[in-house]
């Protein structure tokens, strides 16, 4: 097969550098929809797969097969375009189930085959790559310049490309842009049958493509939809999700009404994010058809004072606004971090949005809290921040939430009027831990204002919900007997009101003990400081460095469940952090499996004990550091950006580019390598050392921006490291290519090893001991790396 | 010991210990349940419905500290395996959820038999079932009393439901297909009223139509979170009290 010239060839390797980094995030929208959001470090794990067992199926061909470069080239190109719809046609025919691993351990090896085949694409992609650095060393950095290009292009395009198209179309696209570069790359040497078995190739694939993505049975949709009239009357693609709008006449969504409510509910929409119910449109003409919100708990702030100014967080659906509005709120800022169910209710649907949206009461604007809050200098009488959701088995653990975090309250708490107050509502848990962590961050923002929180806090339940309010002022007699009278009227139990008696508490649903009072009355005594940290959950208060809002598990507890109720502590288990293990430890098993073990009998391991350990040790090193530092990036920015997309857009493309800028600029280095690579290393660690120090406050500086101003803030933040980081592995490539070639395959396995079980040790890392650990470990495994650099062939 | 300390021991204790907590926790499946009856539920054949697969089921459901034996008994008399559908027949006795289609479940033989006996039914009580499903529930309550009345809103269901219980000899139940958020208002007011799906929202027309001193259960949860079974009352002031009987975790269903 005829060899592609140089520029042809950057432009193959542009476009499948583009593609990869296309598919890998929006393979994360596409397991999102059907799973769950958190799975997304899944998908950068088994692109890493495919990309480390590249390179063992490359020296493995190389070496027993005598395949010339361009047909392995052509190969490459064909298997990724094929590989792409026919991995998602596979991983349909899988009926999964995340959520039943914990009972069903059959369920474990079926995530695995889902990664193995996911993972072939980007194995194709990988070889690709691989084969065209693999060139003359006077044209790789060409060619890297071009790789590196395509994945920065890529990670951006691929954000407004995702509003127009859904996720499988875009893999579709994905694979007919290689298909053509396949053909373009052979077009000598096909003959007319050729042409034509490729044109039938493609209408197989646009014929037999599974366009619409499989949603998980154990999703809110499916059930939804089986009832009977209910139809979906209107959706949108995004970044953030597919939004829905169904029509269920059977389904009646009024979370933690009074038990004794007869305001009637108006009938409603319900709006579905990813195939989960988020909330309800209810129909209305004017705030008095939101009478009924004034029986749920959620209502316990307006007993508090007249309330002009109001400031609701993250708005799904109409309750929030229209019970402000039922409460005379002359000023309602109603935000929406995703901008397609803005455009939906705005749009599409004006019998249920026209009053929310018309009212010249509402502002509505598309803006994170956070971010609306750093850049207005408003000040609000009341800021209601959004219900949590009900619990879903402990599935969002390792999802980071920037909401729920020490530092947003304490912005909250800045943005209030002198008689201002704050207000959440979280769904009852037995025994309590939630509502119980949400006290704790509010006693400890008062603690920090020197406020006596005893004095500043109110908190009632029902048989669903639980609501907590925070006052600037002290809450005075009168404030506190209308929450009495308010509460008792609706057969509400108070958890929580200065002066409140043992004997008023746990009347109305009645719980063996009254937990939750008993919990708020301990975290907020005075001379108890050991109750949080003693407690049988986790509730200490979660802040921007370890964000985890919903990890509640202490692992002596599980221990001591496991002891005591042995199978059965199953149902306490927080399925997340299970789900993290179970990825990790599978993760283990296929790259040992896939990138390692082929190279033990195919190439064996020559060389000396003190040569395998500087060499492993020295690309081990790198491999953990570079994927560590990138998805611990992702996930601290996730807070930055409000959505996990945006960052790992954001962060992928700006490692990519600036790493892939550094190898370029590396090739241009001349001797004496070895001081030069020493002192590189210690550069990355400075530099990130400088970096972590610094990250909170810039950050926090440019939280006000637009969402492309702050990507490129942070694409221009990550660059210098990124690009230090970049230089450390062709460096050691080139050096161990002079003296130890036989070693070079070792050393791609040993990073690609590394880099896998980087991508799921690293939300494990942040979990348990913060993000600042994750990054520090990092810098660790870069200060190995120079030390090792030394030892490396000069 | 600290207050804490003591705080946190009572409420670990309380989550280890309490008979009903405990129950809640056996809820789950139990995989090993689904190994070792599985082949037990293999050699199950139509033919010996009263045999031993059914007598274990019992032992299972005995084995949560359930002792009611007019609940036994009920469970006992009905032929689960008749709800069940073909495919799914082998599983029939196993203590677990099976699907009947349509998104919907047969609910756990425990769960079937705590809310029948949290129900504290006579031989006079009037019931109200919202989701009749299989008709399963329903089968087992008219055991204990002839006045059982069941809504189910999805028409194919309920028309195979019927079926089931006409052959099986329950023709007495009264079955309508309608929306069960508003309830049997021509029948109310019930003694008890049993809601088989996990709902977010307790539905007014329901609380309405249950009787001065009458008892109604619904789990409230998400489908595959942690659930909480929770019992309504209406007191002689026509006040509300609810409380919470049991936290159940998911239960997986069995595929093939």
């Amino acid at each position: 097969m005829t060899p592609l010239g140089p520029w042809q060839l950057r432009v193959a390797v542009f476009l499948v550098s583009f593609v990869i980094i296309v598919v890998e995030i929006t393979l994360m929208r596409e397991l999102a929809l059907r799973f769950w959001e958190h799975l997304a470090w899944l998908v950068i794990s088994i692109a890493l797969l495919g990309f480390g067992a590249s390179g063992t199926v490359l020296v493995l061909i190389q070496r027993f097969l005598k395949v010339g470069r361009p047909l392995l080239q052509f190969i490459s190109l064909t298997g990724m375009a094929v590989s792409f719809p026919l991995s998602l046609f596979l991983v349909d025919k899988f009926d999964i189930n995340l959520i039943q691993m914990v009972w069903q351990p059959s369920h474990f090896w079926k995530l695995g085959a889902l990664e193995l085949i996911l993972g072939v694409p980007f194995l194709f992609g990988g070889m690709f790559v691989g084969l065209a650095l693999q060139d003359t060393p006077e044209k790789v950095p060409g060619h890297y310049a071009s790789s590196f290009l395509g994945s920065g292009i890529g990670g951006i395009m691929v954000l407004p490309a995702l509003f127009l198209l859904p996720p499988r179309v875009l893999i579709l696209g994905s694979s007919c842009i290689i298909l053509a570069a396949a053909l373009f790359y052979a077009r000598r040497n096909i003959t007319a049958g050729g042409w034509i078995l490729s044109g039938l190739l493609l209408a197989v694939i646009l014929w037999q493509f599974p366009y619409n993505s499989k949603i998980s049975e154990d999703k809110d949709l499916p059930q939804i939809l089986a009832t009977p009239g209910s139809k979906i009357i209107s959706q949108r693609y995004g970044p953030q999700g597919l939004v829905e709008i169904v029509e269920a006449p059977a389904i009646h969504t009024a979370p933690g009404l009074a038990l004794n409510n007869t305001e009637p509910i108006p009938d409603q929409l319900l709006i579905i994010l990813d195939g989960q119910i988020i909330g309800s449109l209810y129909k209305s003409n004017s705030p008095h058809d939101f009478a009924f919100m004034n029986h749920s708990t959620g209502a316990l702030p307006y007993q508090l004072g007249d309330y002009s100014e109001v400031l609701i967080g993250d708005v799904v659906g109409s309750e929030q606004v229209g019970l402000s509005l039922f409460h005379g709120a002359n000023a309602v800022t109603a935000l929406t971090s995703n901008g397609s169910l803005t455009e939906l209710n705005a749009g599409e649907i004006p019998t249920f949005t026209g009053m929310f949206y018309s009212a010249p009461e509402v502002s509505h604007y598309t803006a994170t809290l956070r971010g609306f809050l750093r850049g207005s200098k408003h000040l609000y009488s009341l800021i209601v921040l959004p219900t949590t959701g009900p619990d879903l088995g402990g599935l969002s653990a390792t999802k980071a939430n920037s909401l729920l975090t020490l530092d947003t309250f304490r912005l909250c708490f800045a943005s209030l009027k002198d008689t201002g107050a704050v207000s959440i509502t979280a769904h009852v848990h037995s025994p309590p831990r939630e509502s119980l962590r949400l006290l704790n961050m509010f006693i400890d923002v008062l603690k920090e204002q020197g406020k006596d929180p005893r004095r500043h806090l109110a908190m009632i339940r029902n048989w669903a919900t639980i609501t907590i309010v925070v006052t600037k002022n002290v809450i005075t007699d009168r404030q506190a007997d209308k929450i009495r009278t308010f509460s008792g009227q609706r057969g509400f139990d108070l958890v929580w009101l200065p002066d409140l008696e043992p004997s008023e508490v746990n009347r109305h649903h009645i719980l063996t003990e009254p937990d939750y009072y008993l919990g708020a009355k301990e975290l907020l005594d005075p001379q108890n400081k050991r109750f949080a940290s003693s407690y049988v959950y986790d509730i200490t208060s979660p802040d921007d460095e370890k964000p985890f809002f919903h990890h509640f598990s202490r692992w002596w507890v599980s221990k001591d469940l496991s002891m005591q109720l042995g199978r059965r502590s199953r149902a306490y288990m927080e399925l997340g952090g299970i789900l993290l293990i179970a990825a990790l430890g599978q993760a283990f098993l296929l790259a040992f499996t896939f990138i390692v073990l082929p190279l033990v009998p195919a190439i064996g391991l020559s060389g000396t004990r003190s040569q395998h350990f500087v060499v492993m040790g020295f690309f081990s090193s790198i491999g953990f550091g570079f994927m560590l530092l990138e998805m611990g990036a992702l996930q601290r920015l996730t807070l930055h950006f409000g959505h996990p997309i945006y960052a790992a857009s954001t962060v992928l493309s700006g490692f990519l580019f600036f790493g892939g800028l550094g190898s370029m600029i590396s090739s241009r280095f001349r001797e004496p390598l070895t001081r030069l690579h020493y002192g590189l290393g210690i550069s990355i660690v400075l530099l990130g050392s400088l970096m972590l120090l610094l990250h909170d406050r810039s950050l926090a500086l440019t939280e006000g921006l637009s969402l492309p101003g702050r990507m490129a803030v942070v694409i221009l933040f990550i660059g210098p490291l990124a690009s230090l980081m970049g230089m450390m592995f062709p460096l050691a490539i080139k050096r161990l290519g002079r003296e130890q070639s036989h070693l070079v395959p070792w050393a791609w396995s040993a990073n690609g090893f590394a880099s896998v079980l980087a991508t799921l040790c690293a939300p494990l890392f942040a979990i348990q001991w913060g993000f600042n650990m994750v990054v520090w470990t990092a810098l660790g495994c870069y200060c190995l790396a120079a030390l090792l650099s030394l030892r490396l062939p000069r | 010991m600290s207050n804490s300390q003591y705080y946190c021991r009572m409420i670990f204790s309380k989550m280890v210990l309490h008979r009903q907590f405990l129950s809640a926790a056996v809820c789950i499946l139990l995989l090993a349940q689904l190994t070792s009856r599985s082949s037990m539920a293999a050699e199950y054949s139509p033919a010996a419905e009263q045999n031993s697969a059914v007598q274990e089921m019992l032992e299972v459901i005995q084995s949560y500290g359930m002792k009611d034996p007019k609940i036994l008994r009920a469970i006992e008399r009905v032929p689960r395996h008749r709800f069940v559908p073909e495919n799914k027949r082998k599983y029939s006795y196993d203590d677990t959820p099976l699907p009947i289609g349509y998104g919907q479940t047969i609910s756990q033989p425990y769960i079937v038999a705590e809310m029948t006996r949290q129900l504290q039914l006579s031989a006079t009580s009037k019931i109200l079932e919202i989701g009749t499903g299989s008709g399963y529930q329903a089968a087992v309550l008219a055991e204990i009393t002839p006045h059982v009345y069941s809504i189910e809103i999805i028409e194919p269901l309920l028309e195979r439901a019927r079926k089931t219980l006409l052959e099986n000899g329950y023709g007495d139940i009264r079955l309508l297909h309608a929306d069960g958020y508003y309830g049997w208002p021509q029948a109310a007011p019930f003694d008890g009223i049993i809601v088989t799906c996990a709902a977010a929202h307790i539905p007014p027309p329901l609380i309405e139509q249950l009787a001065v001193g009458g008892r109604m259960l619904i789990p409230v949860g998400k489908r595959f979170g942690t659930q909480f079974l929770i019992l309504v009352t209406k007191n002689e002031d026509q006040s509300i009290t609810s409380r919470n009987l049991m936290a159940v975790r998911f239960v997986p269903l069995v595929r093939e």
